[in-house]
C-alpha cells in the first residue's frame, strides 16, 4: 500500500508520466470473467487517500503492549541512513524468533441484489489456514535454501540473509491463527453488489468507505500485539460497490502513533480461481496472492510509514505508466502483473506474490540473499548459455522469462527444433528429455510450453520470428510447464543453423540469473 | 493508514541534504490543478499550499552543447531520502548568467538533463506538472519582454519580502 499523503503526486504521475518513465509492459490489464463477458478492472492494493483511523484516545493512553517490531537505519545510496520500523527483532542482532498472534476474521457479505447472494469468508478460512501464509514449505533463492518455513518468514530471511550479524536462526512467524466469529454484513443498497461469474458463482464489490466503517467497528475486539486478518471470499472493494470502480484486493493499515501501542490489521480477499483471467498460473490474482501481498507489506511497513519513517527514495512503480512510490511497500512494485509463484502446502498448490526487498529501493543490494532485489528474482534476466558447438557457444543475455514457466531449476540438455508447437501441431522432432525450441506465433505461448512439457521436454526456448529484443508473454492457458526462456530471432536462427550439422547443448539456470535491477528513481517534479 | 499522522511526519523531518537558499520564499505561480507552474530564475520559490513535488535537479544545457546553463532544483525540504531525492515544496532556478551554479557533485541522484530552449524559456514536464523555466539570456530578454516583466515583478515581490499568494498562472 502506498503512502497516502503523496497519492496526489503518484496519481499525477500515473496520468501524465512522460515517455522517460514508460515501461515496456507486455502485460494485460486484469480482467474479471463475468457471466456476461470479460470486464477490465483496475486491480490494486490501495485504500483511497485519507482513509483509515486515527488512534483512539483510550488506547493511546494504554500501556505499550503493542506489536513486536524494531527500528533500524539502512543506508540509501550506500551512505544515507533512512529509518525503518519492521516487524520482528533486528536481524543484525542474530538468532531470534518472533511470533505474532494472528486472528482470521471471516466476513460474510449478504448483497442487496436479487436473491440476496451471499459470499461468506468462512468458506475460505480452512484454505487460508492451510496456505503457505501459515504453513511451512521449502523456499529456495537460487541455490540458497532459505528454510522450511512460512512465506513471510522466508521473505524476511531472504531480505536480510547477508546482513552482518544475521543468523539462520532468525525468524518472524505468524502464530497458529485463531478463528474469529463470522461477522455477517448485510450490505445496504448502493453499498455493494454481487456479480455472476462466467464459471459459476459470484464475486462481490463493496463500497470502500462502507467497508472501512465495518472494520472500524470490529477493531476494538483486537489488541495491538495481534494481527487481525479480515478475510473475504471473493469480495473486493470499489467506490459505491460498483464493478467499474473495482478492485481493491486487500490493504494493510494501522492506527496513528504512538506506534508502541498502535493496532495494525489486514484485509485480504481470497481470490477464487477463475475470477480473474489467467488465474490458473502466474500473472494473476488467485487464492492467497492478495494475502501474501499484504502480509509481506505489513511485515516491512506495519505502521504504513510515519512518523518520519519507512520512506524510501521515490521510485517508479513498474508497469504503471510512471507512478511513483515513496514509502517502503514490498508488494506494490510487483503487483502489476502480479508476479506470482506456486507453492504447495497440505497437498494444495497456492500462489504467492514475489516481493521486492528493501535493497531494491535503497539502490544498494548488499545485504539481501544473492544480492537479489526480489524474493524470488522473478523479474530477473536469465541468460541462455549455449555449451556447444563451439561455433555458437556462449552466454546470450537478450532473453525474457515467462512468469508461468519460471526458470526455478537448472536445465541442461540438447536442443531440438520442433516448429510452431501449438496444440495439435506435429512436432518436427521429439522433444522428450530435451529442450524444445519453438517458434513464436499463432497460439498462446503458454499453450506451446504446456504441449512441450506434456511431450516430455525438460525446457523450452521460444524463438521470436521477427527482429527485436526478447519480450515476455502473458498466460493464455495450460497447466504443465517447464523452465522456459524467450530468445531473439537471431539466437533462434543461430541454433537452427547449427542443428543442421551438429547437436546443440544448452543450459538455462537460475544460478546464472542476473539480479533484478534496483528501482528506477522517480524524476524531479 | 492515517493521513493525519503522515502529514505530521512530513513536518517533523528536519535534516536537509541540500540547503535551501536562506532568502524568504515567494509562492510559485501555479494553476489550481498544479499542472503548470511559472519558475522565474534566481528566486526562492515555494509551491502553493497543498502541493508537494519529488525533489531533484533539472540540468539545462546550452542548445547544441553540453555546457550547463541553468539548474532547476526542487529541494528535499519535506522528506530527505538522500542524494537530493525525497519530497519538497521549495525550489530555485539557478542561472549561470546571474549566480553560481550548483557544482555537479551536488546534482541529485535522479537528475535529468534537458537542452535549454533558445528563447530562454524552457518547459520541463515533471510528474504531471509543466514547469516553465524562465531563465532568458540577457540579450534574449528584449525579445521576450513579457516573460522578463513577469520575472521582474516576482523579483520585486521577493525584495519586499511579501508572502502573499500570486494569482493563478492560468
Amino acid at each position: 500500500m502506498r503512502s497516502p499523503q503523496l497519492r496526489t503526486i503518484a496519481a499525477t504521475a500515473v496520468l501524465c508520466g512522460s515517455a522517460a518513465f514508460a515501461q515496456v509492459a507486455n502485460i494485460d490489464q486484469p480482467v474479471v470473467n463475468l457471466a456476461g463477458g470479460p470486464v477490465n478492472v483496475a486491480a490494486t492494493f490501495d485504500l483511497p487517500m485519507g482513509m483509515g483511523p486515527a488512534q483512539d484516545q483510550a488506547f493511546a493512553l494504554a500501556p505499550a503492549t503493542g506489536l513486536a517490531f524494531y527500528t533500524a537505519n539502512y543506508q540509501a545510496f550506500g551512505s544515507f541512513p533512512l529509518a525503518f520500523n519492521i516487524v520482528g527483532t533486528d536481524p543484525s542482532l542474530g538468532a531470534n524468533t518472533t511470533t505474532i498472534p494472528a486472528v482470521l476474521v471471516p466476513l460474510n457479505f449478504v448483497f442487496p441484489n436479487a436473491g440476496n447472494p451471499m459470499l461468506d469468508g468462512t468458506n475460505v478460512i480452512a484454505a487460508t489456514q492451510n496456505s503457505p501464509i501459515f504453513q511451512s514449505a521449502d523456499y529456495m533463492a537460487g541455490s540458497v535454501d532459505l528454510g522450511f518455513t512460512q512465506y513471510g518468514d522466508a521473505l524476511q530471511r531472504g531480505e536480510f540473509w547477508n546482513l552482518p550479524g544475521f543468523s539462520p536462526g532468525y525468524h518472524v512467524l505468524l502464530g497458529v491463527p485463531s478463528i474469529g466469529a463470522t461477522v455477517t454484513v448485510t450490505v445496504p443498497a448502493g453499498k455493494g453488489n454481487a456479480y455472476a461469474l462466467s464459471g459459476g458463482g459470484f464475486m462481490g464489490v463493496v463500497d470502500t468507505a462502507y467497508f472501512e466503517q465495518v472494520l472500524m467497528a470490529l477493531l476494538p475486539n483486537y489488541t495491538a500485539n495481534q494481527l487481525p486478518i479480515f478475510t473475504t471470499d471473493n469480495v473486493y472493494l470499489g467506490t459505491n460497490g460498483l464493478l467499474q470502480n473495482c478492485c481493491i484486493l486487500g490493504f494493510h493499515s494501522s492506527q496513528s502513533g504512538p506506534i508502541a501501542s498502535a493496532k495494525t490489521w489486514i484485509y485480504a480477499a481470497y481470490a477464487e480461481p477463475g475470477t480473474f483471467s489467467g488465474s490458473q498460473a502466474g500473472l494473476s490474482f488467485v487464492d492467497v496472492v492478495p494475502l501474501s501481498h499484504e502480509v509481506a507489506e505489513w511485515l516491512n511497513d506495519p505502521f504504513v510509514g510515519g512518523p518520519g519513517i519507512n520512506f524510501i527514495p521515490p521510485a517508479v512503480l513498474p508497469n504503471t505508466g510512471g507512478a511513483c512510490i515513496v514509502n517502503f511497500e514490498t508488494g506494490d512494485p510487483l503487483e502489476t502483473a502480479p508476479y506470482t509463484f506456486p507453492k504447495v502446502t497440505n497437498s494444495t498448490t497456492y500462489h504467492l506474490q514475489d516481493e521486492v526487498f528493501l535493497p531494491w529501493y535503497l539502490q544498494d543490494s548488499s545485504f539481501s540473499v544473492n544480492g537479489w532485489n526480489t524474493f524470488q528474482n522473478l523479474t530477473a534476466m536469465v541468460p541462455l548459455v549455449v555449451n556447444s558447438p563451439p561455433s555458437i557457444a556462449g552466454s546470450y543475455t537478450n532473453t525474457a522469462t515467462l512468469i508461468f514457466a519460471p526458470v526455478n531449476t537448472p536445465v541442461t540438455g540438447n536442443v531440438v527444433y520442433v516448429g510452431r508447437g501449438c496444440p495439435g501441431d506435429t512436432y518436427l522432432a521429439n522433444p522428450s528429455g530435451q529442450i524444445a525450441l519453438i517458434d513464436r506465433g499463432t497460439c498462446a505461448v503458454s499453450l506451446k510450453v504446456d504441449a512441450a512439457a506434456t511431450a516430455g521436454a525438460i525446457g523450452v526456448l521460444i524463438g521470436l520470428v521477427a527482429p527485436g529484443d526478447a519480450i515476455t508473454f502473458v498466460y493464455g492457458g495450460g497447466s504443465d510447464f517447464v523452465p522456459s526462456l524467450v530468445i531473439t530471432q537471431a539466437i533462434s536462427d543461430a541454433i537452427k543453423n547449427a542443428l543442421v550439422s551438429s547437436p546443440v547443448n544448452a543450459t538455462i539456470s537460475p544460478n546464472n540469473a542476473l539480479p533484478t535491477p534496483g528501482a528506477k528513481l522517480c524524476g524531479p517534479g | 493508514m492515517c493521513y493525519r499522522r503522515a502529514t505530521r511526519a512530513i513536518c517533523a523531518v528536519g535534516l536537509m541534504l541540500l540547503s535551501v537558499p536562506a532568502t524568504a520564499a515567494t509562492i510559485a505561480a501555479c494553476n489550481a490543478t498544479f499542472t503548470i507552474c511559472a519558475i522565474p530564475e534566481n528566486i526562492s520559490l515555494q509551491l502553493p499550499d497543498g502541493f508537494e513535488a519529488f525533489a531533484g535537479d533539472v540540468i539545462l544545457t546550452e542548445p547544441n552543447s553540453s555546457v550547463v546553463s541553468d539548474v532547476f532544483r526542487i529541494f528535499n525540504n519535506l522528506i530527505n531520502t538522500g542524494e537530493g531525492t525525497g519530497i519538497g515544496n521549495m525550489m530555485f532556478l539557478y542561472s549561470a548568467d546571474d549566480s553560481a551554479l550548483p557544482p555537479p557533485s551536488t546534482y541529485s541522484a535522479n537528475a535529468v538533463f534537458i537542452p535549454e530552449d533558445p528563447s530562454g524559456v524552457t518547459s520541463f514536464l515533471g510528474n504531471g506538472t509543466n514547469y516553465v523555466l524562465n531563465a532568458p539570456e540577457p540579450e534574449t530578454c528584449l525579445s521576450i519582454g513579457l516573460a522578463c516583466v513577469a520575472t521582474a515583478i516576482l523579483a520585486h515581490k521577493r525584495s519586499k519580502g511579501r508572502q502573499s499568494r500570486l494569482r493563478q498562472f492560468v
